[in-house]
């Protein structure tokens, strides 16, 4: 109800568009204010992140940072109307609406505008549907008009501050966000977003209002370009919320903590030294006198560096270990990657070290950074999966043993792709031993924290095993690998034959690790996005493809160079 | 005559014992897990567990009869049993791969036992009200209620409170939690069962299952409730395993370091 109210409303306040640059001052005070958001209290800084990455699948816009974009469509809205913003995936959504637009890109609220009325009505029949039976562009309806709900919202939060704007005295029809204030009503916390503190009049406590009429002079101050004034009102309004919670509710340092993590974006820049770390890597075997490979294994350190620093960074904000949802497996299966990576390099197989740590950091580094669009990355935990304990120990191990077969995949494709170049090389042989090596590490991690699995489970649900989709997803990884040893061991696969079988163990990875996601049962379905399906489905029939031509490939050369060599 | 026996129980046991038995077994494993999984997804947790994890014979299509997971299980266990009697090497280098396989021997022979044994039962309550008759988990799908299969606890149980929380300006759930009143022959003690937190009683536990409301402001809480006699089984196989898996490891990296020392010191 709430939102056809807000779209009624839409199609009347249209302001005008006027230019202006945006703020030439400094935005601290502003990106540290403390918002609550799905449960968590986070810098605004993060908040307008998330909202913008949600927006347009980008943390920045035009050179401007996220909290600047957000401080412009709060404080000026008029300004931000052409902003091309929204991201539309599925250009059929546009023809839908009746507005221009042939291909997928992103619009500005003002272009969208005379299709909303469609857009609500399309998004709204979507959304009755069954989310089984909804197709691509049902989907992209709901979450474009989700978004531009959200902007709307934004643009007349502070309405309440603008003189010459009407603002609603009744609280249904204010904006609810950002919830900024807090209040203590039995028998849970909630917050207040300024425009609803507002609405609520002469009935809040004498500190809200003060709050308030700070908020007010922010925007006075922001639109007067005044530096000073900006800092103080936002300032003085942290310390009364944080005068009015209880000591230790918000901790100023984990916010700069916070504030400064998405400034470096660590797990980007890693992203992108691993994939420079990979490209030095394969200069050097192709250009061996350059002698790059030193430079390969710089790079590989250094974004083990950011890395290892973003995971860091992330715990001691949350307070967590480092896995506590899906994107962080991404993000510590690649850097337990690179940890084995480097090991390697360490250890003797220097160039092998290097590329597989460098791929696996890469791949699951960029999936993370496709999965963190779907909103924030940190979010609270359901009390099912809330015990650090548990997440410490069995999280962790069998991510870590992910990792070991993962690892244990990508030096598989270099054993078969040498025994194509060159059939029983020794080269070929000694890259098995290390893939052998990383194969039974995943092995016995996999083991240890399925047991652990199993024990949680005993400890908090009365049942040490129960055919849970994920149980078996891990157990399946355990058959794999037991295969594996035991064919190996009794001769009937060689190095070839292992190198195959560690691709399979990819996939059992993949297929445990968000396969049973796709399947939406059980205590560890955690949702996941259609396009994520389809990319998964890619990745297995190309791995099985490779397979089915390689293998056979490899057997024949490999006949054709003994007999050879028995000629 | 007496030859040819000693021949086929020769022959026989080093089948038993086999490498390839292992191995044809952990794929039909492997397969079955798939199809399992698959089979739930679409028939449901409780379904699969009846007609292909707790299964010895499934029937693909309803007609061409396969082994189901405790046949699987059965081959595997014997065959491990069989291995470790007659193939594996007693030696020190192999210590530690000895005690992994001891521990999945326990793995399986507990999982049986506590399958066998173990009992589990559901126990609704609404606010104010004690009770001590549980329901067999599987028989709330019975229509009616004289079909459902009912214990006797020795202790009552009386749900004080039920409390959920939430994170705030969120619906992700924080906690779930219920204050009860435990009521046994002649004494009455309060306690909390909550999400990873539940309640022991001799060899019962209570855990936070599910809950509902009533619409009128009212609630009532379901606890699961297990008899399991043999819930220490798998901890000690947990620990074998453990001490196995570290035991090799650390066998395995002696050996590495020793290749590694005289590989440098040779050339």
């Amino acid at each position: 109800m709430r939102k056809i109210t807000i779209l009624a409303l839409l199609a009347f306040c249209l302001p005008g568009h006027e230019a202006r640059a945006a703020a030439p001052f400094s935005l601290e005070p502003f990106r540290r204010l403390v918002v609550l958001e799905q449960g968590r209290k986070k810098p605004m800084d993060t908040f307008a992140r998330n909202l913008l990455k949600q927006f347009s699948g980008r943390s920045t816009l035009d050179g401007m940072d996220a909290s600047a974009w957000l401080a412009r469509v709060i404080f000026t809205p008029q300004e931000t109307l052409e902003d091309k913003i929204f991201l539309v995936n599925q250009p059929e959504v546009l023809a839908a609406m009746g507005v221009e637009g042939q291909d997928r890109g992103r619009f500005s609220f003002a272009h969208l505008h005379p299709g909303l009325g469609r857009l609500h009505q399309l998004a709204f029949q979507s959304a009755d549907q069954d989310e089984s039976s909804r197709g691509r562009v049902e989907n992209e309806a709901i979450r474009l008009f989700y978004n531009v709900s959200a902007y709307y919202r934004l643009l007349n939060a502070f309405n309440f501050a603008r003189p010459g704007e009407e603002a609603s005295r009744d609280p249904r029809n204010a904006p609810e966000l950002p919830a900024l204030l807090p209040v203590f009503s039995k028998p849970d916390e909630q917050w207040l977003s300024p425009a609803q503190a507002f609405a609520r009049g002469s009935s809040l406590p004498a500190s809200m209002q003060k709050e308030i009429s700070l908020l007010a002079q922010a925007v006075q101050a922001y639109v007067q370009a005044s530096e000073n004034d900006f800092a103080r009102a936002l300032d003085a309004f942290s310390r009364s919320v944080r005068n009015r919670l209880q000591p230790g509710a918000i901790a100023a340092d984990k916010l700069f903590l916070e504030i400064f993590y998405n400034r470096l974006d660590p797990f980007f820049k890693a992203e992108l030294i691993y994939g420079l770390a990979m490209l030095l890597l394969l200069l050097s075997l192709a250009l061996p006198r350059w002698r790059l490979q030193r430079w390969a294994r710089l790079c590989l350190l250094s974004g083990f560096l950011f890395h290892t620093f973003g995971l860091a960074a992330r715990m001691l904000i949350m307070n967590r270990p480092p896995v506590t949802n899906l994107y962080e497996t991404f993000v510590f299966v690649a850097w337990a990657g690179v940890v084995i990576g480097l090991l390697m390099a360490w250890w003797q197989k220097q160039a092998l070290g290097i590329l597989a740590g460098a791929i696996t950091g890469l791949a699951f580094l960029v999936i993370a950074g496709r999965y963190s669009l779907d909103g924030d990355t940190m979010g609270m935990l359901a009390a099912v999966l809330d015990s650090n304990l548990w997440l410490a120990t069995h999280v962790v191990t069998i991510s870590l043993g992910y990792a070991g077969c993962v690892v244990a995949g990508i030096i598989g494709h270099v054993v078969i792709v040498q025994e194509l170049l060159a059939p029983r090389s020794a080269a070929a042989a000694s890259t098995a031993r290390p893939m052998y090596a990383a194969l039974a590490f995943g092995l016995a991690f996999t083991c240890i924290g399925t047991v652990m699995g199993g024990i949680w489970a005993d400890q908090s649900w009365g049942r040490f095993w129960g055919w849970d989709p994920k149980e078996n997803g891990a157990l399946l990884i355990i058959i794999c690998c037991a295969i594996l040893f035991h064919a190996r061991l009794a001769g009937w696969i060689g190095h070839i034959g292992l190198a195959a079988g560690s691709i399979g163990a990819i996939i059992a990875v993949v297929m445990a690790w968000f396969g049973v996601n796709l399947l939406g049962v059980g205590l560890h379905a955690y949702g996941f996005t259609s396009g994520a399906a389809r990319g998964l489905l890619a990745f297995v029939i190309a791995e099985i493809l490779f397979l089915a031509a390689a293998v056979p490939l490899c057997k024949k050369k490999n006949r054709a160079a003994s007999n050879e060599m028995s000629n | 005559m007496s030859i040819n026996i000693k021949r086929f129980f020769s022959r026989f046991f080093r089948f038993l014992a086999s490498l390839k038995l292992t191995v044809v077994s952990l794929l039909l494993l492997g397969l079955l897990v798939i199809a399992g999984t698959v089979y739930q997804a679409e028939n449901g947790m409780y379904a699969a567990q009846r007609e292909v994890f707790g299964a010895w014979i499934i029937r693909l299509f309803g007609i061409i009869p396969l082994p189901g997971l405790l046949l699987i299980s059965l081959a595997l266990f014997i065959n491990l049993l069989a291995a470790v009697f007659f193939r594996l090497q007693y030696r020190w280098r192999q210590a530690g791969l000895l005690l992994v396989h001891y521990s999945l021997l326990l793995f399986m022979g507990g999982g049986f036992f506590i399958a066998v044994t173990a009992q589990e039962y559901f126990l609704t309550l609404h606010e104010g009200e004690e009770s001590n008759v549980a329901i067999r988990v599987g028989a709330e799908e019975a229509q009616l209620e004289q079909n459902q299969e009912k214990v006797t606890l020795p202790i009552k149980i009386k749900l004080l409170d039920f409390e959920k929380t939430m994170h705030p300006g969120s619906d992700i759930p924080r906690s779930f939690s219920s204050r009860v009143e435990i009521v046994s022959a002649n004494t009455r003690r309060r306690a909390v069962i909550s999400m990873n937190r539940p309640l022991r009683y001799r060899d019962y536990t209570f855990y936070q299952s599910s809950y509902a409301e009533d619409g009128l402001g009212g609630e009532s809480s379901t606890f699961s409730v297990v008899r399991n006699s043999g819930r220490w089984l798998p901890y000690i196989a947990s620990a074998l395993l453990f001490l196995g898996l570290a035991g090799h490891f650390l066998v395995m990296l002696a050996a590495a370091l020793k290749n590694s020392r005289s590989a440098k010191v040779r050339p």
